[in-house]
């Protein structure tokens, strides 16, 4: 720990984050001109320069960001919060990409949406870094506020706007217990910073009801955020509500965030295991059933994709779980390097694959209506034979079908869990991906097996879309093959 | 360098082929722009030319494969213990390396894929619907399945065990018949749901030895398989039964059987003949390879059940398919039947009965995979596959009729033909056997004489008598591309009947290897070999 503090080197450290919100920044302050533009794309190439920039921070910082405590212990950079914001960015470049002729289409490439996503995206990254209850919530209200409205950044639409005021209702509930979690944290330990809290657990100076209360408010805001049953009853209507590129950023990094801080209080919290397994068990069961489930019985493909959501955020409880029944269990530290890494090859996982779903059905959609319902995709492998098998490889990937991605995910959470000695949690994981493999079964035979319907193909495909689809499904196939190409980003975990 | 990396080239040759077919022969532009065609049926729905191109492609590529394989055979050396070995760093989180090589269980398994994905793909030359996609999922099914025949890492055997599925989803879907769909999804999530399990066990074998080595772990004595040994008798129970139940479902035993006469009736021809020929083999392959060597105690221990739902299988399937009017399901119903005769022999822990099980997989391979290309024969020119529609058939189309009643003696096992040296061999290794013994092995031969009578009923119906259909008077006999397919089927048949020593020579010393079914305790007593000459002679 150094205590004496080097303002530059602390500062240098969050430059990701001041890329993006000076990109941010500088979007709003020449908003007029760019609104003027009628390119589409205008607005978004600042944008994707912020993210490069941040990236490219993130990379310069190498070694050096990986054992950094800054601004008095608040927030901190470890492995974990390095590989985490790494994705993040990612995801952020693709949202970017997915969104101008979207949004252009409907007359809503406007600056501010932009804005949005930076702001968004710095939120959930801050999240990552923060070792501190309170930086955790400033995160997650930095991250939602833009979510809120980019729901319904479409204005005309009235499910969106419907999506959006359902989204924001619900999660500031959530906020509002969670931020009632950290007071209570707070009241009955004395301190909000993560580590602070382990050592007064560890020297068993808080084992009160009030203490355990306050945490267990605190995984509920995080759990929404996560979409993990039974806290997930907004992904479906938002998801559904808001526009494609919205939903795919927002059901990617809202979870990534989320379980960044989730796996960070298991692995710091895990001296009190005892209080929290049972209930992160629970979880994790009652998402992976849940979640599939439910998802069977939709006819909306967003919809589907928020359930199956629901279920993968299952299936990373299952990790934490597993991070946790190592300490508990008294495993070798490898299963706990084990469990982080797999849960973070899974969010990568996740990331691409539902990235890639939804930038295809952005793709198709057009500058027509959206395709949502399982009847758009009737035919797809006669209109665009290599469109729909993409598809249909990031669908196999979905339900952990070889050799994907999603099976090697699958594969690390399976290996966490077991080494965790967690058979239970692996034998449902296991039962439950066949239901899973159902409907994304149908999705892929919709498009392959029907025959086509009337429609013929949209005119005014986003190439854009088109690139994040093709590259996320070939990225699926390669690195399901060799997820070792990875290793270096995921590799740094712990 | 060929010679170093001879199983990797025989593995990918038909994928890397996939990939340039799709990539030689791009869309055609204007069928991307227009979308469907009005009607996929309604004949080539792309210039000839091109169409005859891809088909050609296809085939030049699986003899390709197919003459690697035989390079295989050629080098292969009689003796036990794995060969063509070739390893590399391939999952280093988990230890996992991309280790392949065959031995004498494997060698003539991965001979038969490549041999009846020859006769498949040229069979398939009448199939004009998405005929890329078609060749290109063939191939990559051929990729898959001697990937898994060849893999010896576990994750790696499971990765290319689930990429099978694939391929075959999509030729079930998009080219089966009425009900494809429903069939497609059925097989699908069967055999998943069946292996999934599999990967828990797998994990869990992996954590507790520290390798997922195959090579090593699939020779008892090795240390690692003595290190499983091991680990307390009741976790080993529970894996085994994870590794058994994914095998039982691909066999498939009997009362997982119910996903199989749905997928072979609904699936194209060349689909139905792959998922019999082979797809079945693998399961029998896991218990082989997987099950007896690595869980030798616990297989000893549930080998009473095993036995009794193979025989329950050889009788039902039997009696089941006797009574079948579709012909397609009657002989997917036969399979049912003949696989409990392989896995009787599996599991009477003989030498005789394994080697017998071994050949009769191959067998099945053969004859079944005739009898459904001569099905499919017959539904091209009549459109059904009702056995009452047909009837008189010998007089308008004697060729194929011969080929038929070649096909349906080597089913039933009749001597001189390839049939009866498998089963022979099972049904003396399982009398000589202390699992299995004479009780169960005189239930089992009643399914011999049931197999005589559905199969020869359903030639009487089909094939003699008058031909009271007019269409069934002018039907046209074989082509010569069908009877090319068909020819080298009709040699195996014959050779493997009359002279079966230089096959048995590839399994012998893998399968008579000191140790390959012996468990260390309890004390068993094995029949070393008394009717190998039985065999030979």
């Amino acid at each position: 720990m150094r205590r004496d503090i080097n303002v530059m080197a602390e500062i240098a450290f969050i430059y990701p984050l001041i890329a993006l919100w000076v990109g941010a920044c500088l979007l709003l302050l020449f908003a007029r001109p760019l609104r003027r533009s009628t390119r589409p794309g205008v607005s978004a190439a600042p944008a994707g320069v912020a993210l490069l920039a941040s990236l490219a921070f993130l990379v310069r910082q190498g070694n050096d960001g990986l054992n950094v405590i800054a601004f008095g212990g608040s927030i901190a950079g470890d492995p974990l919060t390095a590989s985490i914001c790494t994705i993040l960015l990612l995801c952020g470049i693709m949202a970017v990409a997915l969104a101008p002729t979207y949004l252009a289409a409907r007359g809503y490439d406007n600056p501010e949406y932009y804005v949005l996503l930076l702001t968004s995206l710095s939120g959930a990254m801050l999240m990552s870094m923060a070792r501190d209850l309170v930086v955790v919530f400033l995160g997650i209200e930095l991250l939602s506020f833009g979510l809120y409205i980019m729901t319904g950044f479409v204005r005309e639409d009235a499910r969106g706007g419907e999506a959006s005021l359902k989204y924001f209702l619900l999660g500031a509930f959530a906020s509002a217990l969670m931020l009632y979690g950290i007071v209570l944290v707070y009241g009955s330990s004395g301190s909000t910073n993560i580590e602070a809290l382990r050592s007064a657990v560890i020297k068993e100076s808080v084992q009160s009801a009030m203490f355990a209360g306050g945490l267990a408010l605190v995984v509920i805001g995080l759990a929404f955020k996560a979409a993990v049953a039974p806290f997930h009853q907004w992904s479906p209507d938002a998801y559904e509500g808001a526009p494609l590129p919205v939903t795919a950023f927002m059901s990617v990094v809202a979870k990534i965030a989320a379980f960044a801080v989730l796996i960070r209080l298991a692995d710091t919290l895990a001296p009190l295991y005892a209080t929290w397994l049972p209930a992160v068990r629970l979880l994790a069961v009652l998402s992976m059933v849940a979640g599939n489930v439910i998802a069977v019985a939709q006819q909306n493909i967003k919809r589907m994709l928020a359930y199956s959501g629901v279920a993968h955020a299952g299936y990373l409880m299952v990790a934490v779980a597993a991070l946790g029944a190592s300490h508990a269990k008294g495993a070798a530290l490898d299963t706990q390097t084990l469990a982080m890494s797999g849960a973070v090859f899974y969010l990568l996982a996740y990331a691409i694959m539902t990235m890639g779903a939804f930038a295809v059905l952005t793709y198709i959609s057009g500058s027509g209506a959206e395709c949502q319902t399982l009847a758009d995709l009737k035919g797809l492998a006669r209109r665009r034979p290599a469109t729909a098998y993409g598809m249909a490889a990031l669908m196999l990937s979905l339900g952990g079908v070889p050799p994907t991605i999603g099976f090697m995910g699958k594969l690390q959470i399976f290996w966490a869990a077991v080494a965790g000695r967690e058979m239970a949690l692996a034998v449902t994981l296991a039962l439950v991906s066949v239901v899973a493999a159902y409907y994304y079964l149908r999705v892929v035979l919709t498009m392959c097996f029907e025959e086509a319907g009337a429609e013929p193909v949209r005119a005014g495909a986003p190439r854009a879309a088109g690139w994040v689809a093709a590259i996320s499904a070939t990225a699926v196939l390669v690195l399901g093959v060799m997820p070792g190409l990875l290793m270096g980003l995921i590799g740094m975990v712990r | 360098m060929l010679t170093d990396h001879l199983l990797s080239a025989l593995i990918f040759l038909p994928l890397v082929g996939a990939f340039a077919l799709l990539a030689l022969f791009p869309a055609a532009p204007e069928a991307a722009a227009h979308g469907a065609e009005p009607d996929p049926h309604a004949g080539p729905s792309m210039p000839g030319g091109r169409a005859a191109a891809i088909r050609l492609f296809a085939l030049v590529v699986s003899l390709a494969t197919f003459a690697l394989s035989c390079v295989l055979l050629a080098r292969f050396q009689m003796k036990a213990g794995y060969q063509f070995l070739e390893t590399a760093d391939w999952l280093p989180m988990f230890g996992a390396k991309y280790t392949v090589g065959i031995d004498g269980i494997s060698v003539l398994l991965v001979a038969l894929t490549t041999f009846l994905s020859v006769l498949a793909i040229g069979y398939s030359f009448t199939v004009t619907k998405r005929i890329k996609e078609y060749m290109a999922f063939l191939l990559v099914l051929e990729s898959a399945m001697l990937g898994v025949f060849c893999a010896l890492d576990l994750i790696l055997f499971y990765v290319f065990w689930e990429a099978v599925l694939i391929p075959m989803y999509f030729l079930i879907g998009i080219w089966g018949h009425e009900r494809r769909t429903y069939a497609a999804v059925k097989f699908f999530l069967y055999t998943f749901a069946g292996s999934v399990l599999m990967l828990v066990g797998l994990v869990a074998v992996i954590r507790l030895v520290g390798s997922s080595d195959l090579s090593a772990l699939s020779i008892p004595g090795s240390e690692l398989n003595d290190k499983l040994q091991g680990f307390p008798a009741q976790s080993l129970m529970w894996i085994y039964a994870s590794f058994a139940l994914a095998f039982m479902v691909k066999v498939p035993m009997f009362p997982f059987h119910t996903w199989l006469p749905d997928a072979h009736v609904e699936a194209p021809t060349a689909g139905s003949v792959i998922l019999a020929g082979v797809m079945l083999k693998m399961g029998v392959y896991g218990f082989m390879r997987i099950c007896l060597p690595m869980f030798p105690h616990q297989a000893m221990q549930s080998s009473g059940l095993f036995i009794a739902l193979a025989v329950i299988g050889i009788i039902y399937g039997a009696v089941v398919a006797a009574v079948q009017p579709d012909m397609k399901k009657l002989v997917a119903y036969s399979s049912v039947s003949h696989l409990g005769y392989v896995m009787l022999g599996v599991f009477s822990f003989t030498h005789l009965g394994m080697m017998g099980a071994l050949l009769q997989s191959i067998n099945h391979g053969v004859s079944t995979g005739m009898l459904f290309f001569l099905v499919g024969c017959l539904y091209e020119r009549r459109h059904t596959r009702e056995i009452s529609a047909f009837g008189g058939l010998k007089r308008s189309v004697p060729v194929l009729s011969f080929f038929f009643l070649v096909a349906l003696l080597s089913s039933v096992a009749l001597p001189l033909t390839n049939g009866f040296v498998g089963e022979f061999a099972i049904l003396q290794g399982s009398y000589l056997s202390k699992t299995s013994g004479p009780v169960w092995t005189a239930v089992a031969a009643i399914g011999a004489i049931l197999s005589a009578v559905y199969m020869l009923w359903l030639f009487q119906r089909v094939f003699a008598g008058p031909a009271s259909k007019e269409e069934n008077r002018t039907m046209p006999d074989l082509s010569l591309r069908e009877k090319l397919v068909l020819v080298p089927l009709v040699v195996l048949v014959f050779w493997f009947g009359v002279a079966v020593t230089p096959w048995v020579r590839y399994m012998e010393p893998t399968i008579t290897a000191p140790k390959l079914v012996r468990p260390k305790a309890p004390p068993i007593e094995y029949i070393a070999l008394p009717g190998m000459d039985g065999v030979r002679r």
